[in-house]
């Protein structure tokens, strides 16, 4: 039986406004802000085969990963062992997790004359899960055991009681229970109200109808996203890009990791191959392969249909192939607490790879890190113990048709939100010294790449630990694309009260003194298409506003301003322009 | 004596004129004027040919302020910032909406970093001066800021919601030196932390201000040449009405009035006829706007975004949707249907309001359907053509080889459907049962959804005022007027010192007194509420709590007991053996009108009388079924008339659906309460 066009408008309708409903649930219910602040979640309803029928958007990088939790699920417990009211959880990066631990998935089936018909899912972020420091984000460890509890897909409820041997399982192995347990809480309540609302729907529009809308879904997202592909000419397309590595700076594990993609588009089909890509690591910068599927997944849909919602059918014409003991899908028991580290820049290569072939429907580079920094010390003035953890802006790429946008969050982020300097005040023991774009860093094109952003906080009256693993410095800048130049690189920078100036990538527990000033500066992107094409009334307007240098507005643009009243020179722009062209199709032809 | 309000809006100008010793309505509609809608407000008011001597009280809703954000038509502005802060209004929370979009946009900042100019000073997050004030390039500021053409100025430095000395002093010494310059220091609007969210929020105001200022200018010229002598007071966000005096130095309260002031009528309609609880419901051309009214006024939020940019300042909590009567119903790439949100507006409209619109929208669908009455759109003063609109939905049935009439069916479900959802989201996030409220229908097209909407979430009453289509002019002829002023205040409770507390809500006070004075509000009509913003040690999220006005040892307890009570009903679960921490401290203070009398109707029996009944009229309800609707002329309907689904009951602005099986009872004021029989 086929569904009617109206029915199968209003079950989609229904659907998504149940997963909806479990995220509100989390957020109603959720006992720590990290999840719903930072939007460090994912939730949707899904058929009984772990298709993803309809979601609700949260971290885009976590696209592929509730399928897994199902699959895994049937895998380890067994179809036949799930029952109505059972909910399951799981956090093994290796078994249905697909992250790193502090990651948990919660799901409940929805039954329906006595089989599965669907499954709602949660995937949140929780405090803590154990491991050799608090909150899981280690530039250290060599083997997933020292990074957490690991739980494979287990049952948290069993028949709508909770079980309690699990929860007392988990209660033991967290550093914070009742915060854990807390969220865990919430999840199961948004899991089953979405696994109610299924069951609601089937009731409503009968089984036959709701399963034939469920298969209609995933065909449409099927047609839509090959209509996409249609309109990316064939070919095969390259490109790679180097990790500076996972080690810390002061002791380094493995450095300069390739990441390798080779797309080929054949007519409505999409093949990324990640063959070429680095080794597994000894670090802990490995990714799990489901979030590799996610970051492959996510470059693929900005390509073709960045608009519409996500169902598994979408993604039915992309195939994703990824070597064996790779970064990209290591061997148990390789360490991932860092996994999101690379999955920043894979969906950037594609877009890179892909360049050539769409030119107007991508950017240049980005500044390819979330340039997460943990600080932590005791609050002297009120005696308590304080960690903030938290990611920072950079530049984007430059557009085809306009500059790149400064200070947003890296690729693997979502609509997550900074903390703001009074909030930071009130909150730490800083001062916050200045929040302002960095001069220069945007990478010159005739679109110019957005602008990274200097934070600067000042340690006031206490002794701090410091924590960063900026990426992205030594050996791959945010890259130009079309003749344009790349843009700044990521640095973390402390001011020693000696005047002593340190330049870090990663490290882990640095002091730092009362009055040192630790300065995180994030990249720029890159430009778009040669700098000596940009108007120069647009370089004057960056120079006006301070984005671009005098200096920098004639040597990387070959515009000259002159005079008090800032003039662009137009006779002398074009001079050194010329000569600039000539002196780079020398340097052309001498290579 | 009158009261007289008139609301702006995209398309027209709605006017509502009460006679305050009958309690007598009038309406009017007269097409927007968008060049200067002064004119098309002056027009309204002409229109209702009564001496604007007369008028006590006149409240204007006016979309000059939306407007001029979206349109990017503000004014030339400049910011003052504390050094290495000038681009905390560009970097912004560096958050991306649309994260699928490799070429997305963040909202531009309306000051250019060229104008955004640094100051030597420091405040700390304590309030103490860590850099005192240096102003001493004062004067080649000015230089370059006339230089460069600028006629607003916004100030905001960081730290100044704990202390504002620094921005005072600067305020003062602008306006001795440069007095014709617009200016608008961050502490004067809003006294609460995060600096991105308060600069965007003075920023916007400068950036408005000597646009409404010539705007209420010309307006106040004209009305006092038509010897009006009255205050004339301005709608706001809020849900309450400032005079106009106040409105030039805060416009940006004023960013939200239309729908503010439907969200105030429901809410005012409400208590009058005995609900506490209702649900707001607004459709119109384009869209579907919907809130929460809980205890009798409309819930507000504290924060709101307009084109992307935050607003700091309480506006009344609206959702909206792009579904409405033009909403278009569109088939996508891979087949499926869609409605909305794409809208035909008002230009040209749907296709049977033979403008040259092609395309079937939810009004042609309900006109195909039998629902609307080709003869009777306006009260008859507008042809529309059932023939075009036909034609426009058999694209969607010859597509999907349906009938017309089961295609305009489904368009109608699916934007149902769509509406519910909205409605539902707005509920359960909340931790509401929509079986707890009514719904207020309102706008041109919210009447006729409502009984269906309800039917589906089992909400029990749906109530339609009279005149639905002016309904938010109506809510202003009922405003109070409103000041809220809070305060960001950070301390564990237990350490919070009372002494200090009491003495910031004496200051929040006096700011709203000095307000209501020069606003010629006696004493005896101000009525202050004080609230906490409460949370857990830790939690990011604040929830207000009633307060008292001086705050006793004995109240923090009790304070911290509401709060755990109040996190349940929200929130689920509660923690109360964690420490509680004050984030803010809140005053609202209104200025209490009058409120006018209304009029009621005249009673009739159960029966409607006969005139009212024009017949019926043949509605399809799927399945290839008609279904016989009886057919009422609204106008002529007396109090307590009963009429038994399903029927249709029209008026020249809108028309109300009883579906089958319900009941539609006419109460004294001429409000349709229809009650859905849910048991």
């Amino acid at each position: 039986m086929k569904v009617d066009p109206i029915t199968l408008e209003v079950i989609r309708n229904r659907l998504i406004a149940a997963s909806r409903d479990i995220r509100r649930t989390v957020e109603r219910a959720a006992y720590s802000p990290v999840l719903y602040e930072v939007v460090d979640f994912s939730c949707g309803v899904l058929d009984s085969e772990a298709n993803l029928i309809a979601e609700t958007p949260g971290l885009p990088i976590f696209l592929a990963n509730l399928s897994d939790a199902v699959t895994a699920t049937y895998k380890t417990i067994g179809r036949a062992n799930l029952k109505p009211d059972d909910v399951i959880i799981c956090n093994d990066p290796y078994n249905g997790g697909g992250t790193h631990c502090p990651d948990i998935v919660v799901l409940c089936p929805a039954f329906y004359e006595g089989e599965i018909r669907g499954w709602a899912a949660f995937r949140g972020h929780t405090v803590d899960m154990g491991g050799i420091y608090p909150g899981g984000w280690y530039s250290n460890t060599t083997e997933i055991f020292q990074e957490g509890f690991r739980l494979p897909p287990v049952k948290l409820m069993v028949e709508g009681k909770p079980n309690e041997d699990v929860l007392r399982l988990i209660r033991a192995n967290t550093r914070v229970p009742d915060a854990v347990l807390g969220d865990i809480r919430a999840m199961i309540a948004a899991v089953r109200t979405g696994s109610k609302r299924l069951i609601e729907i089937i009731e409503r529009y009968g089984l036959e109808v709701t399963l034939s809308a469920f298969q209609e879904i995933l065909d449409q997202g099927e047609r839509l996203s090959r209509a996409a592909i249609r309109r990316i000419p064939n070919g095969v397309y390259t490109a790679e890009a180097f990790l500076d590595g996972d080690g810390n700076d002061d002791a380094p594990l493995d450095e300069k990791l390739r990441l390798k993609v080779t797309i080929t588009v054949e007519d409505e089909t999409m093949t990324i191959d990640f063959t070429g890509t680095a080794p597994q690591c000894r670090g802990p910068m490995n990714v799990p392969e489901p979030s590799t599927i996610s970051s492959a997944r996510y470059g693929f849909k900005v390509v073709t249909t960045p608009d519409l919602p996500n169902n598994e059918g979408f993604f039915r014409p992309l195939k994703i192939i990824i070597p064996e003991g790779s970064l990209l899908k290591p061997r148990f028991p390789a360490a991932t607490a860092m996994w999101p580290a690379p999955t920043t820049t894979i969906p950037d290569l594609i877009l890179k790879a892909l360049a050539p072939a769409i030119p107007d429907r991508v950017r240049a580079g980005h500044f390819g890190d979330s340039m997460a920094d943990f600080i932590y010390g005791v609050d002297p003035r009120n005696g308590r113990y304080y960690v903030c953890a938290e990611p920072d802006g950079g530049g984007y790429g430059g557009k085809p048709f306009e500059d790149g946008e400064s200070a947003l969050f890296s690729m693997d982020l979502g609509d997550t939100y900074n903390v703001p300097a009074e909030v930071a005040e009130v909150r730490y023991p800083w001062r916050v010294e200045r929040f302002e774009l960095i001069l220069d860093s945007g990478g010159p094109g005739k679109f110019r790449g957005g602008l990274g952003v200097r934070r600067d906080y000042r340690i006031i009256g206490h002794r701090a630990g410091l924590t960063v693993t900026t990426d992205r410095v030594k050996y791959t800048p945010p890259w130009g694309l079309f003749g344009g130049k790349d843009g700044k690189p990521n640095i973390t920078v402390v001011f020693r009260k000696d005047g002593q100036e340190e330049r870090w990538r990663k490290v882990s527990n640095l002091p730092l003194e009362p009055d040192e000033v630790v300065s995180f500066q994030t990249g720029g992107g890159g430009g778009y298409g040669s700098p000596l094409e940009r108007d120069p009334q647009l370089v004057l307007e960056d120079v006006r506003n301070g984005y671009v240098s005098l200096a920098k507005a004639k040597e990387d643009y070959g515009v000259v301003i002159a005079g008090n009243e800032l003039k662009v020179d137009l006779k002398a722009t074009e001079e050194l322009r010329r000569k600039m062209r000539e002196a780079a199709k020398v340097g052309e032809d001498a290579r | 004596m009158y009261r007289l309000s008139t609301d702006v809006g995209g398309t027209f100008t709605d006017g509502v004129l009460l006679d305050e010793e009958t309690g007598q309505i009038a309406v009017n509609k007269v097409s927007t004027t968008p060049g200067n809608p002064a004119i098309g407000t002056i027009q309204s008011i002409e229109r209702f040919n009564v001496p604007l001597g007369e008028v006590s009280f006149l409240v204007h809703g006016t979309t000059v302020v939306i407007n001029a954000l979206i349109e990017g038509k503000g004014a030339k502005t400049a910011l003052i910032t504390t050094s290495g802060f000038r681009d905390v209004l560009e970097i912004g929370r560096s958050n991306r909406t649309e994260m699928y979009n490799a070429l997305y946009r963040k909202p531009r900042p309306l000051v250019p970093r060229y104008l955004r100019l640094e100051v030597k000073e420091r405040i700390g997050a304590d309030g103490a001066v860590l850099v005192p004030l240096d102003m001493t390039g004062l004067d080649s500021l000015i230089d370059y800021l006339k230089r460069e053409g600028v006629e607003s100025i916004a100030v905001c430095l960081l730290n100044a919601y704990a202390n504002p000395a620094h921005e005072e002093e600067i305020g003062r010494l602008l306006r001795e030196r440069w007095p014709e310059v617009a200016i608008s220091l961050s502490h004067k609007i809003t006294r609460r932390f995060y600096e991105y969210e308060r600069t965007s929020t003075t920023v916007q105001n400068a950036y408005v201000m000597p646009v409404v200022q010539r705007y209420l200018r010309s307006l106040e010229e004209e009305l006092s040449g038509r010897r009006f002598e009255s205050d004339l007071q301005i709608m706001q966000s809020n849900g309450g009405v400032m005079t106009s005096t106040v409105a030039r130095e805060i416009p940006i309260a004023m960013v939200e009035s239309g729908p503010a002031a439907g969200a105030l009528g429901a809410a005012q309609l409400a208590s009058l006829i005995g609900y506490e609880n209702v649900i707001s419901y607004d459709m119109g051309g384009t869209t579907a706007k919907t809130s929460i009214i809980k205890g009798g006024l409309p819930e507000t939020t504290d924060q709101y975004l307009v084109e992307g940019r935050p607003i700091l300042l309480p506006v009344v909590d609206l959702r909206e949707i792009g579904a409405g009567g033009g909403s278009i119903a569109w088939i996508d790439e891979a087949g499926a249907l869609h409605v909305g949100p794409q809208s035909a507006g008002a230009d040209p409209g749907p296709a049977c309001y033979m403008r040259g619109g092609t395309e079937p929208t939810v009004t042609d669908a309900n006109l195909q359907l039998g629902i609307l009455n080709p003869d009777y759109f306006l009260g008859g003063e507008m042809a529309i053509s059932p023939e075009l609109a036909r034609k426009a939905i058999a694209k969607v049935a010859d597509y999907f080889k349906l009938s017309t009439d089961e295609a305009a069916l489904g368009i109608i479900k699916i934007v149902n459907t769509n509406m519910s959802g909205l409605l539902q989201s707005m509920t359960v996030k909340r931790g509401y049962d929509p079986r707890d409220f009514a719904l207020v229908a309102f706008g041109g097209a919210g009447p006729i959804h409502a009984a269906a909407i309800a039917k589906e979430l089992n909400i029990p009453t749906v109530i339609v005022p009279p005149f639905p289509g002016v309904f938010s002019a109506w809510g202003m002829l009922m405003a109070d007027l409103r000041h809220d002023f809070t305060r960001t205040y950070i301390k564990l409770m237990e350490e919070a010192d009372l002494a200090e507390v009491n003495r910031l809500f004496r200051e929040l006070e006096g700011q709203i007194r000095e307000l209501f004075t020069r606003e010629n509000i006696t004493e005896e009509n101000v009525v202050l509420s004080y609230a906490l913003g409460l949370r857990y040690y830790g939690q990011e999220h604040t929830l207000d709590v009633p307060a008292p006005a001086k705050l006793t040892a004995a109240d923090k307890r009790r304070l911290a007991q509401s709060f755990d009570e109040l996190h349940l009903r929200v929130y689920g679960h509660n923690a109360p053996e964690e420490p509680k921490e004050i984030v803010s401290l809140k005053v609202i203070g209104l200025g209490k009108v009058k409120k006018p009398t209304l009029q009621t109707i005249p009673r009739g029996r159960k029966t409607p009388p006969a005139e009212a009944k024009l017949g019926e009229r043949e509605v399809y309800r799927g399945d290839g079924r008609y279904e016989k609707f009886s057919i009422y002329r609204r106008d002529r309907l007396l109090a307590g008339n009963a009429i038994l689904g399903p029927a249709i009951i029209e008026e020249p602005t809108a028309t109300t659906v009883v579906e089958e099986g319900q009941h539609c009872s006419v109460d004294r004021y001429g409000n349709l309460i229809i009650s859905l029989g849910l048991g």
